[in-house]
């Protein structure tokens, strides 16, 4: 029921978009695969609407993962991280735009943090080696995140300047680093059209099973 | 099967190379299989420790790993939070990091917190060695170690386990070197093994057996094993056992046995040339002597071509060498021996006929044989003796071989008897040859201070003209040898004819005795007369033979050869028998007349014949015989001749002597002899009237032998004439044709019954 409220304001969230000159990508890998959670950046000024500073942010704990996997945010959001499971979760981060720690903590608290320097946060916790996160803080650029199909969609400003004849995308993944200059720079040519945008990238050899031996051995005895 | 010296040698080189290369192998065979059953069990030794050793790292490691993992600040805190669903996730996600496979958390006072196993964790936190330990669960074998959770004061303790499993026991192997197998004893079942994955079910099935087929499957799979037990928590007895394959540790010792075939093929293959070289090293200068042996059997007594070696062989050849020329020596000395005389060095008579026969067979060949004979040879050997004899028999020789021409064999025929084969063609040659022969041979030989003449007679026969056959031409030339002899010649070229009156002559002495035995013979009897009135006064007897194959044979012919033989005292026996059974006839009809007989020689030296007469004489039969001897008889042996017919006088016979005047003996030597009567030969009378020198001997002789009180007797009277004559003459008494012919005993006694009737 949910998805399917959720599928329909997508729809309507598209259609509205391309009225408003919304145009779709797709991110590929280099196999040809599309990529979940790749994150596109675009300078503000390309962008027919901005985005502005949110304090609603939420990046929630369900299954000892963090969802969604990937933020990306303007500076100075905040973002909130409750805690779906019915396990604690101790959620830090070492990164330099933002280091915090939220000491195990169950469902019932809802921190908030503020990330006020742009990069890329990447969350962890401590007691859940699995729990991988990233939180894109953007200040003159704008992040879109690419779906579970690998589509993203950005109304992009179409209209030729004098200045500029082409708009210069960057395209980042948690597979390229913690660093957004590993992101890839993509130049598109005025006015934009839809299109698939390959990366030069590939995923990471193996994920990791969903369920460990030691933890069905856990489910086995009932826990 | 190897009559081959190299062969056998070889073989036996060979059997004592494998022999001693069995020897070793078995040796090594032997001390290898303890060796390596001993380093096995060295080597399980040592792999034992080795994986105990492993095990107590593997665990201090596990142990450390555990502590790194407790003293984590995360997980300290998860666990402080005593919130089990985030201390369960919390040690998923810390036993996750370090790969555990059992991992379990408990109170400081022992109870559980969580865990993946159904765990007696008191046993676990009381355990020793720091709390290292084995344990079983589930069927399964894991090696776990037990740490506290400190924050600061114990909060718990975490129990982390690692599974001992085949990948594990893999692992230690490449290190302890032997393959781990990890079982329990309780269920006989298989928790672990490095084994390969056939032989581990091959285990597994055989643990579950018996102890017996467990063993029996050990052995069988080549393995060597030693056991040993682990402890673990909780009770259960964990065997280790260790095995390795005994053909992986025999292989080394499989490649030693391989080198040593290896060597000892090696070693027989050269063993057995070397035998080969050796044994024709051998074989070779063997069989060169071999060969040589053999040509020496089959005669061949050339040199040999050994070669000369400084070895035994090289020895045995200079042996075999000399031995060799020795027998070659000696064959050629016995071959001399045995184609030559040993006196004079020339070829003997088997030789002589050897050659002979060759030049028989030749058709191109001719020449002349000659017999050369040493006439009465025999009687001087006997005079002076045989040494004597033989130095001129020597001196003959040479004689005879000092007109040597090369065309000419000389050979010693017989004792007294050489041979001459001369290619000369004609017969004036062979007779001026044979010229200069006897010219040598007539001159004294000189032996011992004394001379010695000798006479010879020869007889030459040409070949193939005479002759075609060895026997024959040997025998003709005896024949003309003999003609020589009988016609005191000194040699004889053969005619025909010699050989078939010498044939004649045989047949005769060989039907001899037939005659003899069976009476062949029969009597006549030629009258002798009285000169004055032609009346018979006496009768000469004379033996006839007709023989049934020779015919008429007469005295002439059979006497001599009888006399030659010794039969005449046979037949001289026989006639004076006949002649007293005639003497009987004619005195049962009063016709007194007086038998001459013929004596011969050989009887006046024989006793037979005196034997017989001095019998007839106690029959007083002496006074009706006369007997005969001619002149001759008594040259043989005169003395014993002589004073035969003296005993035969003195018992009343009386003597006649035969065939007067042909011989040399005088009438004075005639004088000392006691003799009546004597018989002018019939060569003075047959002619008497026409030839007067014979009357005048004839008259002077019966002048001569009636002075010496003999009556004489006219043999051959054959006319009136000379009756009158001879009758004018006083001769006594006459015989011959012209009175009778030799007439039988019938006609004889019709003669003298005619006389008395005319009387």
């Amino acid at each position: 029921m949910i998805k399917k409220i959720a599928l329909s304001l997508l729809i309507i969230a598209f259609s509205v978009a391309s009225s408003a000159n919304a145009q779709t990508f797709r991110i590929l890998d280099k196999n040809g695969n599309p990529i979940k959670s790749a994150v596109v950046l675009i300078n503000k000024a390309a962008l027919v609407g901005a985005h502005v500073v949110q304090d609603d942010v939420v990046i929630d704990q369900v299954d000892k993962q963090f969802v969604p996997k990937v933020s990306s945010i303007q500076q100075g959001s905040t973002v909130v991280f409750p805690n779906s499971d019915n396990i604690r979760h101790h959620v830090y981060s070492f990164s330099e735009a933002k280091p915090f720690e939220l000491k195990l903590y169950s469902d019932q608290e809802r921190p908030k943090v503020t990330f006020d320097k742009p990069g890329v946060v990447t969350l962890g916790c401590n007691i859940h080696d699995g729990m991988i996160g990233y939180v894109v803080i953007n200040d003159a650029l704008q992040g879109f995140v690419t779906d579970a199909s690998g589509h993203v969609s950005i109304d992009i400003n179409n209209a030729v300047s004098e200045q500029s004849q082409a708009i210069t995308l960057r395209v980042w993944h948690p597979w390229m680093g913690d660093n957004l200059d590993a992101a890839e720079l993509i130049e598109l040519r005025l006015p934009t059209q839809e299109s698939d945008i390959m990366l030069d990238v590939a995923p990471p050899a193996q994920e990791k099973e969903k369920k460990s031996r030691l933890e069905k051995r856990f489910n086995r005895l009932g826990a | 099967m190897f009559k081959q010296f190299k062969v056998r040698l070889a073989v036996i080189f060979g059997i004592l190379i494998a022999v001693a290369l069995c020897g070793a192998v078995l040796a090594v065979l032997l001390t290898t299989s303890n060796q390596v059953e001993r380093t096995l069990q060295r080597e399980l030794t040592v792999s034992e420790r080795v994986f105990r050793e492993l095990m107590d790292g593997r665990a201090e490691q596990l142990r450390r790993a555990a502590e790194v993992l407790t003293d984590d600040f995360g997980f300290k805190r998860a666990v402080a939070s005593e919130d089990r669903d985030t201390i369960v996730s919390a040690l998923i996600n810390h036993g996750e990091r370090i790969g555990t496979d059992l991992i379990a958390l408990q109170t400081p006072s022992g109870e559980e917190i969580a865990s993946t196993h159904d765990l007696n964790l008191q046993q676990l936190v009381s355990g020793e060695q720091g709390g290292k330990a084995l344990l079983v669960s589930e069927g399964q074998l894991y090696q776990v170690v037990t740490v506290p959770v400190t924050a600061p004061n114990l909060i718990a303790w975490a129990t982390l386990g690692f599974e001992v499993n085949n990948k594990l026991t893999e692992q230690l192997k490449e290190l302890a070197n032997a393959d781990i197998t990890l079982w329990l004893e309780q269920q006989s079942q298989l928790l672990a093994s490095s084994l390969p994955s056939e032989l581990r079910e091959g285990f597994a099935q055989a643990l579950s057996s018996e102890q017996q087929i467990y063993d029996n499957w050990v052995q069988q799979s080549g393995l060597a094993l030693q056991e040993s037990i682990l402890n673990t928590v909780g009770g259960n007895v964990v065997h280790v056992s260790l095995t390795t394959s005994r053909a992986e540790a025999m292989r080394q010792f499989d490649e030693l046995l391989v080198q040593i075939l290896l060597i000892g093929a090696i070693a027989l293959a050269i063993t057995l040339i070397v035998a080969l070289f050796v044994a024709k090293t051998i074989s070779t200068p063997v069989a060169l002597l071999s060969e040589a042996a053999s040509k020496l059997k089959s005669g061949d007594y050339s040199p040999t071509n050994l070669q000369s070696r400084k070895d035994e062989f090289g020895q045995l050849a200079d042996t075999f060498e000399s031995m060799r020329s020795a027998i070659a020596l000696r064959e050629r000395k016995v071959r001399f021996q045995a184609t030559h005389d040993q006196l004079t060095e020339l070829p003997n008579r088997r030789e002589l006929q050897r050659l002979l026969s060759q030049k028989l067979g030749d058709t191109t060949s001719s020449g002349w044989f000659i017999l050369i004979n040493i006439r009465n040879f025999r009687r001087l050997n006997d005079s002076v003796g045989q040494r004597m004899g033989d130095e001129v028999l020597k001196q003959i020789a040479e004689r005879l071989l000092m007109d040597g021409q090369q065309s000419h064999l000389l050979a010693r025929f017989g004792g007294d008897e050489f041979a001459l084969v001369t290619a000369t063609a004609t017969e004036s040659e062979v007779a001026h040859q044979l010229r200069q022969l006897s010219a040598r041979l007539d001159k004294p030989f000189l032996v011992g201070g004394s001379q010695f003449e000798l006479k010879f007679n020869c007889g030459a026969v040409q070949f193939p003209n005479h002759a075609t056959e060895l026997d024959s031409l040997i025998r003709r030339a005896q024949v003309s040898v003999k003609h020589a002899k009988e016609n005191n010649q000194f040699n004889a070229f053969y005619q025909e004819g010699f050989d078939e009156a010498h044939l004649r002559r045989l047949a005769i002495v060989e039907q001899l005795p037939k005659a003899i035995a069976q009476g062949g013979f029969n009597l006549v009897a030629q009258p002798k007369v009285s000169a004055i009135n032609g009346r018979t006064v006496a009768a000469e007897m004379l033996i006839r033979w007709q023989d049934e194959e020779l015919g008429w044979v007469g005295p002439d012919e059979f006497i001599p050869l009888a006399e030659q033989s010794g039969m005449i005292t046979e037949i001289t026996h026989w006639v004076v028998d006949q002649a007293e059974q005639w003497v009987n006839q004619l005195r049962a009809s009063q016709d007194d007349i007086k038998l001459s007989i013929n004596i011969s020689a050989v009887d006046l030296v024989n006793d037979k014949l005196a034997n017989d007469l001095v019998a007839l004489s106690q029959r007083n039969m002496q006074r009706y015989l006369i007997l005969e001897v001619t002149e001759s008889a008594l040259m043989n042996e005169p003395e014993k001749s002589i004073a035969c017919l003296q005993m035969l006088s003195e018992l009343g016979y009386e003597i006649s002597i035969d065939d007067y005047g042909t011989g040399y003996s005088s009438l004075s030597q005639i004088r000392r002899l006691p003799i009546n009567e004597l018989k002018i030969d019939r060569a003075f009378i047959q002619h008497l009237m026409a030839q007067p020198e014979d009357q005048s001997i004839v008259r002077s002789t019966i002048q001569l032998a009636h002075e010496l009180n003999l009556r004489v007797v006219a043999e051959g009277v054959e006319d009136e004439a000379s009756w009158h004559w001879l009758a004018a003459h006083q001769c006594d008494v006459l015989q011959g044709y012209y009175f009778s012919k030799p007439i039988s005993f019938d006609e004889l006694h019709l003669r003298l019954l005619k006389e008395k009737e005319h009387a």
